[in-house]
């Protein structure tokens, strides 16, 4: 993989990683610091990847361990009220609402899927997780959102 | 007014990413440098490979037995323990336990050294309480979990394509989804933290976890955490009771090495365009790290070793028998000081063999072409 193929391919998938970090983190200075240390880490290991068709799995796992990597360092003390508000509000701030009162462990792959459009194949892999899980997740993840959606 | 999840647009529930990211972002990706070297690169795949297998293994134990990291290693993956490493985990058996959300845990058989910590935590409802124990999964089958999951499906009386859930809804119990696992300071850690569970024949749920360390503690003790989390779910309604966390600090004292030996080299060896410059060996109550460092020959790169493959030291007894993967389930290749190259690997032995054959070769060649082999011995 050359600089020019990892330069274009962070910026065609900015966007994704920042949600993938935010559906994490929740915290636009984690996000900022966990994307940087992402594309720092993924040029480092970029031998690893033998398929430059598998990019977008392969950066999404690297950002994944990051953001844990910065949770566990935060050390799970971030209380709500340091939780920083948005700068500008979501397209649908309802939803999002929605989407934040998931467990995480539901909310990533809801969003992989449905926001980013991966596979539950791409998924597994991200996640390091069988597909039989991933179904099961998203499954729960889309009855807990509709009960969030229905209470409001 | 209710929506309909067909209506729903998720990525409406992101803002746009602030400039701020997108710039910290970008301007990560444009300062990396083509000739940079690699930090370090490691392969863990077997004891992925461990974890997996682990959920397709009847590991068939006797009664009353709680699963351990002996039956773990023996029975999916074919390796033994050292006696020496089986005495440390007998000895943190009874560890303190703590009740979270009404499940008692209990860590025991945990080990440390320079190189990994492992622990072994039981999760289990207390005596006369009924429901069911399983991990955060509980919308998977209970098959998912393999021939240990078809013995619990049996043992509960349900079809083994029944979902946790359903399960607890067919005999009206309350579900417990639980997880415990390792929390390492990660200024010791090496790479992830690897975890996986299994159901005991009682009902108790055993947590495996394995966090290889990155060798900057070498003696003492490594003071580390087990993170819990519990989940009460009501059958009926499938509602979940708010997640219960909490973390639970335990202090495992290092296994430190017994003996070291450094091999003479009595000939060159050549294999892959890496020259053996030498092996040093370390027998931990773990089994016994053998360090080899080479040197690349013909001014050969980084990238063109790496493009040769899986490319690792390979050990063998004097029978040209593999030894046993050892415990840590971890290769290092270090190529940091680059024509050098560091490797570390562990073999699962009680005492350092009189004769050690290595070969340097290729992980992935399945039967191919095999490198040359060198005996090194005491």
């Amino acid at each position: 993989m050359d600089k020019d193929f990892f330069v274009r391919q962070i910026d065609a998938h900015g966007g994704m990683l920042y949600r993938v970090a935010w559906s994490i983190l929740r915290n636009d200075d984690d996000c900022k610091d966990a994307l940087q240390e992402t594309a720092l880490k993924a040029w480092q290991k970029r031998s690893a990847l033998k398929d430059e068709r598998y990019f977008r799995t392969w950066i999404v796992r690297i950002l994944i361990n990051t953001c844990y990597d910065t949770q566990r360092k935060r050390r799970r003390t971030v209380s709500i009220e340091e939780i920083q508000e948005p700068a500008c509000p979501p397209p649908d701030p309802s939803l999002a609402l929605a989407l934040e009162a998931l467990p995480e462990k539901l909310r990533l792959p809801l969003t992989l899927c449905y926001s980013e459009g991966m596979s539950y194949a791409e998924i597994a892999r991200a996640l390091h997780l069988p597909q039989a899980t991933v179904r099961g997740r998203i499954h729960r993840a889309k009855e807990q959102l509709r009960k969030e959606l229905d209470a409001e | 007014m209710k929506r309909s999840m067909d209506e729903l647009n998720l990525r409406d529930a992101f803002r746009p990413m602030p400039d701020a990211c997108r710039a910290a972002l970008m301007d990560a990706a444009r300062s990396v440098r083509e000739e940079e070297k690699m930090k370090r690169f490691t392969f863990r795949t077997v004891l992925i490979v461990a974890l997996v297998l682990i959920l397709t293994t009847a590991a068939a134990l006797a009664s009353g037995k709680i699963f351990g990291w002996t039956d773990f290693f023996g029975s999916s993956y074919g390796t033994q323990v050292p006696k020496a490493a089986q005495e440390i985990m007998q000895h943190t058996e009874k560890q303190q336990s703590e009740t979270l959300g009404g499940v008692i845990f209990t860590p025991h058989e945990l080990y440390a050294d320079k190189h990994i910590v492992m622990a072994a935590i039981e999760g289990r409802l207390p005596e006369g309480e009924k429901g069911i124990v399983c991990s955060e999964d509980y919308y998977d089958p209970i098959y998912a979990n393999g021939e240990n999951g078809r013995a619990v499906a049996e043992r509960l009386g349900v079809d083994p394509a029944t979902t946790w859930i359903d399960a607890a809804r067919q005999l009206n119990l309350p579900l417990y989804a639980v997880e415990a696992t390792l929390d390492v300071p990660t200024e010791y850690t090496e790479s992830e933290m690897m975890f996986d569970a299994m159901y005991n024949e009682d009902g108790s749920i055993t947590y495996f976890s394995v966090q290889p360390l990155n060798g900057k503690l070498e003696s003492g003790n490594l003071d580390c955490e087990i993170y819990l989390f519990v989940t009460k779910i009501n059958p009926e309604n499938a509602d979940e009771k708010p997640e219960e966390r909490d973390r639970m600090a335990l202090s495992i004292p290092l296994a430190t090495p017994t003996e070291t030996i450094a091999y003479d080299l009595k000939e060159d060896y050549v294999s892959y365009g890496m020259k053996l410059d030498s092996v040093y060996g370390e027998l931990t109550p773990a089994g016994l790290y053998l360090y080899a460092d080479f040197t690349a020959q013909d001014d050969m790169t980084v990238e063109q070793y790496y493009e040769k493959g899986q490319v690792l030291p390979m050990w063998f007894d004097e029978k040209g028998q593999y030894y046993d993967f050892g415990m840590n389930g971890t290769y290092i290749l270090d190529t940091e000081d680059w024509p050098r190259m560091h490797t570390m690997g562990l073999i699962s032995v009680d005492s350092i063999p009189d004769t050690l054959v290595l070969a340097l070769e290729d992980d992935n060649l399945g039967g191919g072409e095999p490198a040359p082999r060198i005996t090194l011995t005491k």
